[in-house]
């Protein structure tokens, strides 16, 4: 079995076969088989038009968005050059049964439009003989790849960050919002009083998920910046993010204009003497938080890193690539 | 190419394996430090070992544990819960079969590669493994990059180690981070390993405890650069800091070398 196969049999093994993806599929897969339309087509509504609220239907289509991204991550391990190309008829077969749905499609273009998926389908779909595109070998792409596999799998499962997010996304848990977290980073007497010690806390896990996204956003650009050589495999990379970082382009922003303002406000209000008398707080001494304060005073490198993200350049060359390809 | 794509496995948090596509003699667990990553922290490791041909019979795990939150002792219960299932299971279900493997295979060696606080969790593992009387533990040899085994300085660890967020937030009290106690040099945790390792030596039966190779930074801030028990004497790397001395790059490759050699 050659390098290229191994990759596609790891990514199918992990992205399809297995956890949330793997039961997206049993779902979507049956009822196109057994012809059960109208379900599939109250499952995989526009929310806008008619709400989500069972869980049972909240799951499903978290199962089913699960299963999305695998075409999704496919796309961009062929651009990456990571996986065969073609791909094997096998894999080509369950692209066009199950993307080629009117309802599916309809998911994924019309409702949540996802350009990955649509690429992938308009390959599929417009082959003729070979490949579905010539990619010259670049170099690092193999690494590039792994690396994003590896980033996508820090954000995919953590709690926190699930939790944050959650918020960002107007989500609701046990009564708190993301206003109350945004409350919570300008007053540190209302975290205490809110939070106590519980890390279970869903204010205390947004907590966390805020400073480990923001990581996430940083390393993230870090990824796309390294991979400034390869704008289309850059540009694949970001689409995999593009519903934070184009359709909640302004959730994303109000990490800046709200959190981080908030988190300043309360760094600006706290006397020295509280801080050395918090045992929460890892300083001690008057030395140590005149040289904290001194640490923490650039933010910029935050607000670049999201602004960069932010900006919708780095989604063109695959818009482009989709236009002009077959 | 010699080894699979990461392999996400439900071991730590966020672990990936690098399983070698021919049969493995050896694994090797690279174990990150406060706030690192599974990855992260090894930089150009997971790199260089699929593109070299130096690990071709290592199966190779990048461990990833929640540093932030766990005492350093609950996560070495968890990292030793990985090596006995790691260790004592066939590796092909790890995730990629490879047909040479019989059930009853074992590896010959088995490499630990620690950073910082991963220098902790990984003595403690070990000692648990001691306690337990476990058979691999003989075929374990560790590397530690930087470790913190002799206490570490708080306030540099955090200025080093968390996003600039999380170091306003961490001093505004808003976090409770209890591994920042365990690595203090007097803490409970340090002094029950220095403890508990030297008596395992005055019984002639520590010889897990000493490390394989110690690596220190000469611009080293953050931990206490101090022998631990019947160590060897460290090797020190100049120009390099607490987090980039375990950090290979084209241009600096002794971290990777050092791997290599005690394979």
């Amino acid at each position: 079995m050659d390098n290229k196969q191994i990759n596609l049999e790891v990514i199918t093994k992990q992205y399809r076969k297995k956890g949330a993806a793997a039961k997206g599929f049993r779902t979507v897969n049956s009822l196109i088989k057994d012809n059960k339309i109208v379900s599939l087509r109250i499952l995989l509504r526009d929310h806008k038009e008619n709400p989500i609220d069972s869980i049972r239907e909240v799951n499903e289509r978290d199962n089913i968005d699960f299963y999305i991204d695998y075409f999704s991550i496919l796309e961009i391990g062929l651009i990456a050059n990571y996986i065969p190309n073609p791909l094997p008829v096998k894999t080509e077969r369950e692209i066009d049964f199950i993307l080629k749905n009117e309802f599916v499609n309809k998911y994924f273009t019309e409702y949540y439009p996802l350009i990955l998926p649509q690429l992938l389908l308009k390959q599929i779909s417009s082959k003729r003989d070979g490949q579905y595109f010539y990619r010259s070998n670049i170099k690092n792409s193999t690494a590039l790849f792994d690396r994003f596999l590896m980033l996508n799998q820090i954000v995919k499962n953590d709690d926190d960050i699930d939790q944050f997010l959650w918020f960002l996304d107007d989500g609701w848990t046990s009564g708190y919002s993301i206003s109350d977290f945004w409350e919570v980073l300008s007053n540190r007497d209302i975290i205490k009083y809110k939070l106590g010690s519980s890390n279970k806390h869903p204010l205390n896990s947004a907590l966390w998920g805020f400073i480990k996204y923001i990581q996430f956003l940083s390393d993230f650009a870090n990824l796309l910046r390294d991979s400034k050589e390869d704008s289309l495999l850059q540009s694949a990379f970001w689409h995999h993010q593009s519903y934070w970082f184009d359709h909640m382009k302004e959730k994303i922003g109000d990490i800046i204009k709200i959190g981080i303002s908030n988190i300043r406000q309360s760094m600006s209000y706290i006397s020295s003497e509280e801080i050395i008398h918090d045992k929460k707080s890892f300083l001690t001494s008057s030395d140590d938080i005149e040289k904290w304060r001194t640490d923490t005073s650039q933010l910029e490198g935050v607000e670049a890193d999201i602004k960069y993200l932010l900006d919708g350049k780095l989604g063109e060359p695959l818009k482009s690539f989709f236009y002009e390809s077959k | 190419m010699s080894h699979t794509p990461p392999i996400f496995i439900r071991h730590g948090k966020n672990s990936s394996a690098f399983l070698t596509l021919d049969n493995p003699t050896n694994l090797v667990i690279f174990v990150h430090g406060f706030n690192g990553k599974a990855t992260g922290t090894w930089d150009e490791f997971p790199n260089l070992i699929r593109n070299n041909n130096d690990f071709t019979n290592s199966d190779i795990i990048f461990y990833g544990y929640d540093s932030l939150k766990g005492q350093a002792n609950n996560n070495a219960v968890k990292f030793y819960r990985t090596l006995i299932s790691v260790c004592e299971s066939n590796p092909n279900n790890l995730g990629f079969k490879r047909d040479g493997l019989t059930a009853n295979f074992s590896y010959q060696r088995i490499l630990i590669v620690a950073h910082s606080l991963g220098a902790v969790i990984v003595r403690r593992a070990l000692l648990n493994a001691k306690s337990e009387n476990k058979p691999w533990l003989q075929n374990c040899r560790m590397i530690l990059f930087a470790p913190a085994h002799r206490g570490a300085r708080i306030q540099n660890l955090v200025a080093e180690s968390l996003p600039t967020v999380g170091k306003i937030l961490a001093g505004l009290g808003f976090l409770t981070i209890p591994v920042l106690d365990d690595l203090r040099p007097n803490s409970q945790t340090i002094q029950n390993l220095i403890t508990d390792s030297q008596g395992h030596l005055n019984q002639n039966a520590g010889q897990f405890t000493i490390a394989h190779e110690v690596v220190w930074a000469n611009n080293e801030i953050v931990v206490h650069n101090d022998q631990f028990c019947n160590d060897p004497v460290a090797t020190l790397i100049d120009n390099k800091s607490h987090t980039s001395v375990c950090k290979p790059k084209a241009t600096f490759l002794d971290p990777y070398n050092i791997v290599v050699n005690a394979l």
